[in-house]
């Protein structure tokens, strides 16, 4: 009967329960739920679930395989350790929000059918808006809306895509959807995009950076575990193999660390860092050696963690002090040096500091690039590292709780359930760097690689201590980017600043052709008026008496040229 | 929330001697992860695993990350006087959000 409902389903029915429910009942059902859920997915053995008739379609609504069981596994863990971290928040609205969001994307990661998909994808769309909104401000108000447009766009784009996809092949199945291109495979190619929209493809990435940062303490938390994870799945499941990937996701490592040097707003460093992130997921997928789709997987499950675990400390800051800008901040370790040493845990996993889980996930990643002689991907991925330890491994510890001066704030650590799930998290990323053969064990593929050689560990300290090296050598020599209160520019000034300035300026332009049109059809109604006016007016010529002498004389004169032409003509 | 804490002595990470410690004991640990590729490059008890011939250049990942970094550092300043707006730019207010 259990395995009748698709995994995360336990989560999104519990939701519906939370508003009833106050105090420590409410905080226990919240940490309940992704541990039955989880038990739940367990229960399950590999194959197909829940077919549903649509119409004549059979759906397949669950399907339990070693990929989708890689993001069903990590994400109970984040939806679990996302709800500890919450459990101090009274807003009742934010719990059913995050709930029912984790369970949409479980669902998701077990599709089986693309219309289940569709369903899900759109779910974490809506449920998870409310997390952005839950901040309560007109710039969260604003930046949700943008986010909705945009995640709601790409699941209508999916839902085009499936149609196509079916009328040209009949078939529903979320499997291996082939290479995309506009003229050969329309369908595949629509959701195609519809996932790179979610997974924060290049020109496509602005809500990321847009709304996350704007989302509440604990909803970036959740925001940061799902969405784009999912993405990767949705492409992993679809489009492994698929070559466009790999430059796509080369720049997708790259150019965010331009921006996240720039950025004053930590969360908002956090989510140009996720981008890079993602990079090297998509990549790997792109690639689609079993090493590399290991490593994508690999490297999504550890992202999660350590994500979460950044985006936890900035939150217990945001919760605290009310303010994640580097600007404002300075010295905080003294009033919270618990969240600073996991923020550093975190920050060192990112980093892919040996005995961290970044070490033993990424370089999967930049193994297979180099064996699958992808020359210039390999060395946009290192350089990329250097990016991340620059603004995840020293940024975000370094402004969020050090800095150049004392900023005189003193407030009390973050709230125990905040600390614990820090904590945990942090020790998963240890466990995971130190021993990491449980989560190779789970990977889609068998793994054969060994990350812990001595090559392999020399060679990424030299790259990350030297870099740290040019961190203070320029710091010293006080040459690095200061922290300005300030607004980048990045894709997003098209549709925030230059499509509406384009509409305005065609509405103007618009305006003025219509004031133009009704100007000169004024002049020519004036006009004609004006002409009757002179042949009828009141002393017009057609309305003015004339004498009848003169109408007789005119009369004599007619018959007088019609006697003359009656005579010429004979 | 805030207020100001002046009783408490400068702690150890903050002191100036602190820091000048932690500098050289970097620069410490740079040198000496230098040598594994002077080993390698000798033959001497350590072999690197390369895929392209510009790994096997002695220094070549060191040189690499420090080069790196600085170009992300300096194309920073760059790109921001290029993207730079006020804080305002959007013109959505600056009111931050947390949990109810």
């Amino acid at each position: 009967m259990l395995e009748h409902l698709p995994p995360g389903s336990v989560l999104v029915l519990g939701a519906l329960v939370v508003p009833l429910l106050r105090g420590v009942p409410r905080q226990a059902w919240l940490l309940a739920l992704p541990i039955l859920s989880f038990a739940h997915l367990l229960s399950l053995a590999h194959g197909s679930y829940g077919h549903l008739l649509l119409f004549d379609i059979t759906l397949s609504v669950t399907r339990v395989d070693k990929l989708s069981l890689v993001w069903g596994y990590i994400f109970h863990i984040a939806a679990f350790l996302s709800a500890l971290y919450a459990a101090h928040v009274k807003d009742s609205l934010q719990p059913v929000a995050a709930l029912i969001y984790a369970g949409a994307a479980i669902a998701g990661a077990f599709a089986g059918d693309l219309i289940t998909l569709f369903v899900c994808w759109e779910l974490t769309a809506i449920s998870s808006v409310f997390l952005i909104w839950a901040s309560r401000t007109e710039r969260s108000y604003r930046a949700g809306m943008r986010y909705l447009i945009i995640q709601v766009g790409s699941g209508v784009l999916l839902l085009a895509g499936v149609l196509i996809h079916y009328s040209d092949t009949g078939s529903l199945a979320f499997d291996h959807l082939g290479t995309p291109s506009f003229t050969d495979n329309l369908g595949p190619t629509l959701i195609f995009i519809a996932f790179g929209m979610k997974c924060a493809f290049p020109f496509l990435h602005n809500w990321l950076q847009d709304a996350y940062p704007e989302a509440t303490a604990t909803g970036t938390v959740f925001l940061s575990a799902f969405t784009t994870k999912l993405a990767v799945y949705a492409l992993a499941r679809g489009f492994a193999g698929s070559e466009i990937l790999v430059p796509i996701g080369a720049a997708m490592t790259a150019f965010p660390v331009f921006y996240a040097v720039l950025e004053n707003d930590l969360r908002r460093v956090l989510a140009y860092s996720l981008n890079n992130q993602l990079g090297f997921m998509v990549v790997g997928i792109g690639i689609g050696s079993e090493m590399a789709l290991n490593g994508a997987a690999s490297h999504a499950f550890a992202h999660i963690l350590y994500k979460a675990l950044l985006f936890m400390s900035m939150g217990a800051i945001l919760h605290r002090v009310g303010t994640v800008k580097a600007t404002e901040l300075g010295m905080l370790y003294r009033s919270m040096p618990l969240t600073t040493f996991f923020c550093i845990i975190g920050a060192l996993s990112i980093s892919a500091f040996p005995l961290f889980s970044g070490f033993v996930t990424k370089s999967m990643t930049l193994t297979a690039a180099a064996a699958g002689h992808y020359d210039i991907t390999f060395f946009v991925l290192l350089f990329a590292s250097a990016g991340v330890l620059h603004h995840s491994g020293i940024k975000i510890p370094f402004y969020g709780f050090f800095g150049h001066h004392d900023a005189g704030i003193r407030v009390r650590e973050a709230p125990w359930n905040m600390l614990l799930a820090m904590g945990i998290s942090a020790f998963l990323c240890v466990a995971i760097g130190v021993y990491p053969q449980p989560l190779y064990d789970i990977l889609p593929y068998p793994v054969d690689f060994e990350p812990y050689t001595a090559s392999h560990v020399i060679t990424q300290l030299q790259l990350l201590v030297f870099a740290l090296l040019a961190f203070v050598v320029l710091a010293l020599k006080h040459l690095e980017t200061p922290e300005l209160r300030c607004t980048n520019v990045d894709f997003d000034v098209v549709y925030r600043k230059l499509l509406p300035w384009i509409v305005r300026r065609v509405g103007s332009l618009c305006g003025a052709l219509r004031d133009g049109v009704i100007d000169t059809g004024k002049s020519l109604v004036g006009l004609v008026v004006a002409v009757l006016h002179f042949g009828h007016g009141p002393s017009g010529v057609a309305a003015r008496s004339l004498l009848s002498s003169t109408a007789i004389a005119i009369v004599i004169v007619l018959l007088f040229l019609l006697l003359l032409r009656n005579y010429l003509t004979q | 929330m805030a207020d100001q804490d002046n009783t408490t002595p400068t702690p150890w990470i903050e002191r100036a001697s602190s820091v000048t410690l932690l500098v050289r004991l970097l620069f410490v640990v740079s040198a000496c992860l230098f040598v594994p590729d002077v080993l390698d490059v000798l033959h001497i008890g350590y072999d690197k695993h390369v895929h392209y011939g510009a790994e096997s250049w002695l220094g070549f990942y060191a040189v690499f990350g420090f080069i790196a970094y600085s170009f992300i550092v300096g194309a920073g300043w760059i790109w921001r006087s290029i993207v730079m707006r006020d804080e305002g730019f959007y013109g959505n207010g600056d009111e931050e959000g947390d949990d109810a």
